[in-house]
């Protein structure tokens, strides 16, 4: 007599599942909207599309980073991935592949093992396609290169869902 | 004015914009006897003068390597365009446009065409401050023009493979060349021999130098 309503979204249902791999997409990781401003260290557990500005360290070791067309960023960058497509000045490691499109504007010192450039895209620092980044963080303070690390603030955001 | 701000007033006017693309495959020889210089088994650091291009960087990942793109022609025409006063002498600005640890040696320098964009002084200037950061051994590939005139702006050169390169033209606009006889490199490139030179039927003549 009385049905257990259907879930309004079957995927979210599914997303319970034991046997649901959760696909990330773009439309599923954070955000950082592109009125948003953050000065800081950024830590998490998930995939991060900004576009907005961000100025500190953005440390996402186990996820993909992509940083918008409206992105700004003063701040180094560690994740798994990382796409640009906005602009960037800091020094980027990528344990994966770091890709920078032809919207994209990178200052800085780029370590990880594939790198991809589209046509269009400005660059302008070193690539270490050869050191594994978890070992040239200890370096890191060693490079030459036109981008020094970013200064943090004392403030620290971590488990991201801001959205704009 | 001194003449690096000629650099700047045909830089800052199209160097962004390309009107009309003009692209050619050139047989390099000197890129080729550069790659078989180089091994798989050491890291190589590479400074590259020309601007960023993904398909240089996807040919240089197959070499362990550190490479270091500094896109100088157009780092110039930026600094000269900002300068508020008088563009400091070539001396100080190669200083702050190439920055480098005075521990850092290069084992390949990619001048690509620069040498026929820059003026003697220039030139001279920067060859003293790049062989700071050379030691024996370290290879400078260029790409010296035997024509009287020369693109208004720095050819984009792709590599293609290990003897071929694409040559990208931004326009069709042409200027002056400085072209620089071999006997005036060899004065200029001191401390450098010619480990290999070619004349390209392009009118390009490749030399490859070795510092010694």
């Amino acid at each position: 007599m009385w049905k257990k309503a259907e879930p309004d979204h079957p995927e979210r249902a599914d997303a319970a599942s034991p046997a649901h791999t959760p696909v990330t997409t773009r439309e599923q990781c954070a955000t950082i909207g592109s009125s948003i401003t953050i000065r800081g260290d950024l830590s998490g557990e998930e995939d991060l599309l900004i576009q907005g500005r961000v100025e500190g360290k953005i440390d996402l070791k186990q996820h993909k980073v992509t940083i918008g067309k409206d992105g700004h960023i003063k701040a180094d960058i560690y994740a798994k991935a990382i796409v640009i497509e906005g602009e960037v000045n800091g020094n980027l490691f990528s344990d994966e592949q770091l890709i920078i499109r032809k919207s994209g504007r990178v200052r800085g010192n780029i370590v990880s093992p594939r790198v991809t450039l589209e046509d269009g895209a400005k660059f302008k620092g070193s690539i270490d396609m050869d050191q594994k980044p978890a070992e040239h963080q200890r370096t890191s303070n060693e490079m030459p290169g036109q981008a020094k690390p970013a200064a943090s603030s004392i403030d620290q955001i971590k488990g991201l869902g801001v959205r704009s | 004015m001194n003449s690096l701000s000629a650099v700047s007033a045909e830089a800052s006017e199209a160097y962004e914009a390309s009107t009309e693309e003009i692209c050619a495959t050139h047989k390099s020889l000197a890129l080729a006897a550069l790659c078989q210089r180089l091994c798989h088994d050491r890291k190589y650091h590479i400074l590259d003068l020309g601007p960023a291009l993904g398909a240089n960087v996807e040919f240089f990942s197959q070499f362990r390597c550190k490479l270091y793109i500094e896109d100088f022609y157009q780092s110039i025409a930026e600094e000269i365009a900002s300068a508020a006063e008088e563009t400091p002498p070539p001396e100080q600005l190669y200083q702050k446009l190439l920055p480098y640890a005075e521990d850092i040696r290069f084992d390949v320098i990619l001048c690509w065409d620069l040498f026929n964009y820059l003026p003697r002084r220039e030139l001279q200037a920067l060859l003293k401050h790049l062989t700071r950061f050379c030691q024996r051994g370290t290879l400078l590939f260029s790409l010296v023009t035997t024509h009287h005139q020369i693109p208004a702006r720095p050819i984009l050169f792709k590599i293609l493979d290990k003897e071929n390169l694409i040559y990208e033209t931004g326009s069709s606009d042409l200027r002056p060349s400085i072209e620089y006889k071999p006997r005036d490199l060899k004065l200029l490139m001191q401390g450098f021999q010619i480990a290999n030179n070619f004349q390209l039927r392009s009118g390009m003549q490749e030399f490859l130098f070795i510092h010694v």
